[in-house]
């Protein structure tokens, strides 16, 4: 208790006081000071002044004074610099106020709670004694408090001589409860009664100067010692740079409080972590369980492919993984690591074989394992169809009815359909590896499993797509009424790849017996847009793979398929349609291309192409006065390419006669687009189309569209 | 493959399978909030959490007048191209009345 802030709190000059009083006594007055200050309940320092007073001022002379000037001197004497205490203290002023604000400062960090008591302090002390001090001087900025805390407190030592021991003691413990009691400063008092406190004394009394000097500095900003302009800068100045200041402890604060937490984990806790979170997503089957994801990657890289960019697969190989790396920098590390601690996952999943529920030795429970693929059940729903086969008469599975097309009949067997292409598509995809050295019978074992497998999977999906219900006992047929729905439509394609040759070709034997009854051959599913798309469906899905497959196929079954095309549909309702045009351009072209000995059937025999001569006869004659109506009404020359493609289709395998009939019927369209395309106003590349439309078929007579001489208009 | 399991011809065993029988077709969607949505079914779960495309969905909204407590029914339509509609706010779904 030698200091409070740096002063010296120790009694200068005690023993040369004259009102040093002995030990008995100052505790005896202590012990009443304390008793009156517990009895009345209030700060003893406020009557510390009554109770303790020594009377000494009234023997001082307060007349009289008239000879003070001789014996103090002239008054108006210069008295040198020694005691220009103001103007020294100018000089230090900067320093001093930057050390007062870094004071203010740490006790705003320090204590909060003690600044009331520094309040306090003021109150009681400073204010009595600043007014014996300078009256009539305007009270001090607020900033300058602490001034005024520490001025008080040297005051108070500056008139120990006068106040005696019992004010300063009273003093200080006026700065606050936490102090200690009287008692221990007394025993501290004596203690260094011994003359230690003469050598203090210079240090002493410099404190004494700087406080005081520091007032005067004080007194003078606020009088106007400085112009006010730079008072307000300073100010504002000041104002910034506590802004700052605060917004800078503010993110330190923030920092820490993050900080707090660094390094709690270590590296192996965080994979502890790591691992818990990526085996919850770790799967044997990546095809079942995140089949968009494998989708979408797969076609990325086709994409990425064909830009240019080398391929970065998911699973990522030596060459992909460095890849990454040096593409992504700082970040190769970690994800190297999440790559490590995956394959690890994906290896220990694959020697222990997925477990519901662990039994913990010695524990009275089972815990449930589980994750995302083994999600808890709630509800325990009994299936009709499993009671069924425990039953033992399943009558409806092996061969499903040809019952009623009902909408959502039709679209139950759509959706086995896409169950069962989903299940080949998968069973392909876990197609055993190719028999290695010494392992041929476990290989022929697997694939001969496999194949039975997918030979199952393969009939059940003939089934339901109803191909084999004999024609005439539901209209539309079966297998029609799936094609007419998109899903379908989309369908087909891929169930075109599970299907052995000959089935294709009894599906495209019963789509061609059908034909008619297609949506997409009715005439007013071009009135609309969903119409559109749905013909634009057909085009896309179901005549490319089945163009495919035409273009194989040998002479004789190419005259079967269109005998049974003019015999079972009406020619002319299903030549307008763009599909039935589709199709009888496909027939005809690949005749055309069998009987000219290309492909790699032998030229077809004379009977065979009488046959075919007698067919094409039949269809020339339905369609004849018909032809220049396939045209649609206000299409555009895009939208009759298939129609020019029909008509050269129809030319090439035409007789003199017949060629002649056809350039007659469409005369009118030849002449057309050719005006249109010569017209000055149309876009060269839609006259280029035009013209090649027209030559499509012109050229297919031997012509050229540049022969066509236009009648002058 | 358990839960892709095929539908028996006459088939529909629970409610779901009734949604299923809806995919890749326009269905109409009657959602809380007075919002209904007619759009073609893309994708749904079990918590009928739906993926829908070429949505328009029509918003009711009643306006009451603050003065003669007169109430005005709006109607705000809007189209989506695509749809992620959540299950907690389906109440109905059908497929659309045929007009």
């Amino acid at each position: 208790m030698a200091d409070f802030f740096g002063f010296n709190t120790a009694m200068p000059g005690r023993q040369g006081g004259r009102v040093a009083l002995n030990l008995e006594e100052q505790q005896e007055l202590d012990r009443q000071v304390q008793k009156y200050a517990l009895e009345t309940g209030e700060d003893f320092e406020i009557y510390d002044y009554g109770e303790t007073y020594d009377n000494l001022a009234d023997d001082l002379e307060e007349t009289r004074d008239d000879l003070n000037d001789e014996t103090f001197g002239d008054v108006q004497r210069d008295e040198g610099t020694d005691f220009d205490f103001a103007r020294n203290t100018r000089q230090v002023a900067p320093a001093l106020k930057k050390e007062e604000e870094l004071y203010i400062q740490q006790n705003d960090i320090a204590a909060g709670g003690r600044r009331s008591s520094f309040a306090s302090l003021w109150e009681n002390d400073a204010a009595g004694q600043q007014d014996n001090f300078n009256k009539g001087l305007p009270e001090p900025s607020h900033a300058a408090s602490s001034i005024w805390g520490s001025f008080s407190n040297t005051t108070a030592k500056v008139q120990d001589p006068v106040f005696g021991v019992g004010t300063f003691l009273s003093r200080n413990t006026g700065f606050g409860n936490n102090q200690p009691s009287l008692e221990e400063i007394e025993a501290q008092l004596s203690r260094t009664a011994g003359g230690q406190a003469h050598m203090q004394m210079p240090s002493q009394q410099e404190r004494k100067m700087m406080s005081l000097e520091e007032v005067e500095a004080a007194l003078l900003n606020i009088n106007g010692g400085r112009p006010i302009y730079s008072e307000a800068m300073i100010a504002e100045q000041q104002a910034k740079q506590a802004r700052l200041e605060q917004r800078r402890a503010e993110r330190m604060a923030k920092q820490a409080e993050i900080a707090k937490h660094n390094g709690l984990m270590t590296q192996g806790d965080k994979d502890f972590i790591n691992r818990i979170q990526i085996s919850q997503l770790v799967t044997d089957d990546p095809y079942a369980d995140d089949f968009y994801c494998q989708v979408y990657t797969a076609l990325r890289n086709r994409h990425l492919q064909q830009m240019g960019v080398p391929s970065n697969s998911m699973g990522g190989d030596a060459n992909g993984q460095n890849d990454n790396n040096r593409r992504r920098g700082g970040n190769g590390r970690t994800e190297q690591r999440i790559q490590q601690q995956v394959q690890k996952i994906v290896s220990d999943a694959k020697r222990n074989p997925k477990r519901t529920n662990v039994t913990v030795e010695g524990a009275l429970g089972k815990i449930a394992v589980n994750s995302v693929l083994n999600p808890r059940q709630l509800l325990q729903v009994s299936k009709r169809g499993a009671n069924e086969a425990s039953g033992g008469n399943s009558p409806k599975t092996s061969s499903p009815g040809p019952v009623s097309t009902k909408s959502h009949t039709v679209l139950g067997w759509i959706e086995n359909v896409y169950t069962y292409v989903l299940a080949l598509e998968q069973k392909r995809r876990q197609q055993p590896p190719p028999p290695r050295m010494g392992e041929e019978e476990l290989a022929r074992e697997a694939i001969q499993r496999w194949n039975e497998e997918y030979g199952i999977l393969a009939r059940k999906m003939w089934d339901e797509l109803r191909i084999t219900v004999p024609i005439g006992i539901v209209h539309p047929h079966p297998f029609i009424s799936i094609l007419n729905y998109s899903k379908g439509k989309k369908v087909i394609p891929r169930v075109l790849r599970h299907l052995l040759p000959e089935q294709t070709l009894t599906l495209l034997t019963m789509l061609v017996a059908n034909f008619e009854s297609l949506n997409v051959c009715k005439a007013e599913v071009y009135a609309d847009v969903q119409g559109n798309q749905e013909i634009e469906l057909f085009m896309n899905t179901i005549v490319p793979p089945l163009l495919g497959f035409v273009s194989e196929t040998p002479f004789r079954i190419v005259v079967g398929l269109l005998a049974l095309f003019i015999e079972r549909n009406n020619m002319i309702w299903v030549a307008r349609s763009k599909p039935g045009l589709a199709f009888l351009t496909l027939f005809l072209s690949r005749a055309e291309i069998l009987k000219q000995g290309q492909g790699n059937y032998p030229i077809p025999d004379e009977r065979e192409v009488n046959q075919w001569n007698e067919l094409y006869n039949r269809l020339f004659s339905q369609l004849q006065t018909q032809f220049s109506a396939l045209f649609m009404p206000k299409a555009t020359m895009t939208e009759d390419v298939h129609v020019w493609r029909f008509l050269a289709a129809m030319a090439v395998g035409a007789s003199v006669d017949q060629q002649h009939v056809l350039v007659t019927e469409v005369r009118e369209q030849v002449l057309e687009n050719v005006i249109a395309a010569q017209a000055t106003r149309s876009a060269p590349e839609k006259a280029a189309q035009r013209i090649a439309n027209v030559n499509l078929f012109l050229h297919a007579l031997g012509l050229d569209a540049s022969q066509v001489s236009v009648p002058a208009m | 493959m358990d839960e892709h399991a095929p539908l028996e011809s006459a088939g529909i065993e629970e409610p779901l399978d009734l949604v299923r029988l809806s995919l890749d077709e326009r269905i109409y969607v009657k959602l809380r909030g007075d919002r209904e949505l007619r759009g073609k079914l893309h994708a749904y779960d079990g918590h009928l959490n739906m993926v829908l495309g070429d949505v328009e969905e029509t918003i009711t909204v009643v306006d009451v007048n603050d003065e003669t407590l007169e109430e005005v029914i709006r109607i705000v339509k809007r189209n989506c191209e695509m749809l992620f509609v959540r299950g907690d706010g389906v109440i109905l779904v059908s497929p659309p009345s045929r007009a």
